[in-house]
């Protein structure tokens, strides 16, 4: 009798990968696995059937409908294409299924490979006072405040604030990307606003479990980021700074992050890589930090592979995304921590199809495109002219990444290299782009986390 | 109780699970609006069953697509100009995943003017797989 879904249980060795993912992302991963001479199979939308890369894949699959729902966030549509297609591992890309330890755990089931950490990692990390309990444990720094569930208790709960000290901030165990969440400055608003959190949190992450920490004012937003093996090596690959978002969403990053001294950062990337030992690590990812007046506070740790990793493969020469492959192909890490030597400065731009005043998506067909090549300049894109964004997805269509021996040369060459960019047929936010790397305080360095909503702030017209 | 999905990846992966489990070597299930067979066995053959579904618009031409990724198998595999009646309801084909058989299902009775690829093509969700021209 033959049975259906459930394939026999596979090693570590794979030749095919399915990259369950779509845009620039799934680009990268194709690139990389063909470089280890990987075959690739790439799943798409109706949406994105006709998406030139998928012509560079062994296989090219619609699972779906053009809502993510029902396409790129369809575990089971997934499986079935990696059953069709015989492909023996599956890459999670970010976004959409990439931190569902679920998937990872139906992926393992099935008898394939998850190109990412364990599931328990990623459940642990998922948890967002689990994984303050993990990091306190392995004595990486964190924001002041309790590592356990608010409790119901409304004298204990104000102790707890009075603790901390105001302002302190709620958040949502199971929250993320700046949802659920709130400040309060006194007492006065603190039964409140757990009571909306609380509720804001059932609705939108199925659990109303929250936590208290300490606001910090004007922190900076600074990664490490981390690889890790089966065979017990695990090595930070240096530091970025990603504070210069919108609405919580990065725009511009850069590594290494300006003015913090090795030795300040230092002990801080080796507690991280104790860390990864501990809760039994593997793959890439990022420890994401707080940091303010010369400290560092954990916030949470991003279990997958970065939007903005190019940065980091710029200073410290490292394919990020071919060792999470060897990694998942169970080899050893192919360097140790002290080879690992930053150069330079590298900055990355999103480049998205928006409105560059409202921010409003911009769909349609592009019918010009032009980068600048050359040395020290990386474009990791998806479209080409005739390509036509869909308004289904994530406003990104580009990144922009430069290199330069110093922060300012790699200013210079990031202001020629989006000079030269042409993008035409939609909106883009190129101007905003231009106007921010031209923008003197940003090219000073060490802003906060606040100043592009400031900046953007003060440029709107009265 | 909702209804059943038959299209649906997440009911047809638990079916089968079940099926398996139970020892069953097949399942039939038929609804107003659709009908999916899942037959466990070491042989290819396939039992075609046939179904009443809700009438369709109202173009001249209506096209049968993937439902669900997998090898397209025809029923009968025929000619280009071999155009040929069918019924409404009429199962046309299958998508194939591994011992799995998900139904095409004839939306409208007509003729069935082309099938517009080839046998075993391992197909997308959406692909158009069979051009019908409607009875007036």
């Amino acid at each position: 009798m033959s049975v259906c879904l459930v394939v026999e249980k596979a090693n570590a060795s794979f030749d095919t990968v399915l990259i369950a993912n779509r845009g620039e992302i799934a680009v990268r991963i194709q690139k990389a696995c063909h470089s280890l001479g990987l075959k690739t199979v790439m799943i798409c939308s109706e949406a994105d059937r006709s998406a030139k890369y998928g012509e560079a894949a062994e296989h090219f699959l619609c699972v779906g409908p053009s809502a993510a729902a029902k396409s790129y966030l369809n575990q089971d549509a997934i499986l079935l294409a990696a059953r069709l297609t015989g492909a023996g591992a599956i890459h999670p890309g970010y976004g959409f299924l990439s931190e569902k330890s679920s998937f990872a755990e139906a992926i393992d089931g099935a008898g394939l490979v998850f190109v990412g950490p364990p599931a328990s990692a990623i459940a642990t990390m998922g948890d967002k006072i689990a994984a303050k309990r993990a990091m306190i444990s392995a004595g990486v720094p964190c924001v002041p405040g309790p590592d356990t569930a608010l409790p119901d208790d409304r004298e204990l709960v104000e102790r707890t604030a009075r603790e901390i000290g105001y302002p302190v901030i709620i958040k949502a165990s199971g929250g993320g990307g700046g949802r659920g969440m709130r400040v309060v400055s006194g007492p006065e608003q603190l039964h409140e606003a757990i009571a909306l959190t609380r509720e804001e949190a059932r609705q939108a992450f199925g659990s109303a479990e929250l936590y208290m920490e300490k606001f910090l004012q004007h922190p900076r937003h600074i990664e490490i980021q981390v690889v890790c093996d089966n065979h017990g090596n695990a090595v930070w690959l240096g530091h970025r700074d990603c504070s210069m978002q919108r609405r919580h969403q990065k725009v511009v990053e850069e590594a290494p992050a300006p003015g913090i001294a090795a030795d300040t950062i230092g002990p801080v990337g080796q507690a991280c890589v104790e860390a990864c030992r501990q809760i039994g690590y593997r793959g890439v990812g990022t420890f994401e930090f707080l940091y303010e007046d010369g400290r560092f506070y954990f916030i949470e740790m991003n279990t997958r592979l970065q939007v903005e990793h190019p940065v980091t493969e710029m200073t410290s020469g490292v394919d990020i995304v071919k060792e999470q492959i060897g990694v998942a192909q169970g080899r050893p890490l192919a360097f140790r921590q002290a080879e690992i030597v930053c150069n330079g400065h590298s900055i990355e731009c999103r480049i998205n199809a928006e409105d560059p005043d409202s921010f409003l998506p911009s769909a349609g067909t592009i019918n010009d495109l032009s980068f600048l090549e050359g040395p020290g300049v990386r474009v990791d894109t998806h479209i080409h002219a005739g390509y036509r964004v869909s308004p289904y997805y994530d406003s990104l269509i580009a990144k922009l990444i430069v290199h330069a021996e110093s922060r300012p040369a790699a200013i210079a060459r990031m202001r020629d290299a989006l000079a030269a960019t042409r993008i035409g047929g939609i909106s883009t936010n190129l101007p905003f782009l231009r106007a921010l790397l031209d923008d003197e305080e940003f090219g000073r360095g060490e802003t906060d986390i606040h100043y592009l909503e400031h900046w953007l702030k003060q440029r709107r017209p009265a | 109780m909702s209804a059943i999905g038959l299209s649906d990846p997440v009911t047809i992966a638990a079916l089968s699970d079940a099926l398996t489990r139970a020892g069953v070597e097949g399942l039939e299930i038929t609804t107003r609006d659709g009908h999916v067979r899942i037959v466990v066995s070491t042989n290819k053959d396939i039992e075609v069953s046939h179904l009443k579904v809700a009438p369709g618009n109202s173009a001249d031409n209506v096209v049968i697509k993937a439902p669900i990724a997998g090898h397209f198998r025809p029923v009968a595999v025929e000619n280009d100009e071999d155009a040929r009646e069918i019924s409404q309801g009429e199962i046309l084909g299958f998508m194939a995943i591994g011992p799995i058989l998900v139904p095409l299902v004839a939306t409208h009775s007509g003729l069935l003017r082309r099938q517009l690829i080839a046998p075993e093509t391992l197909t997308g969700f959406g692909t158009p797989l069979f051009e019908i021209q409607k009875t007036p």
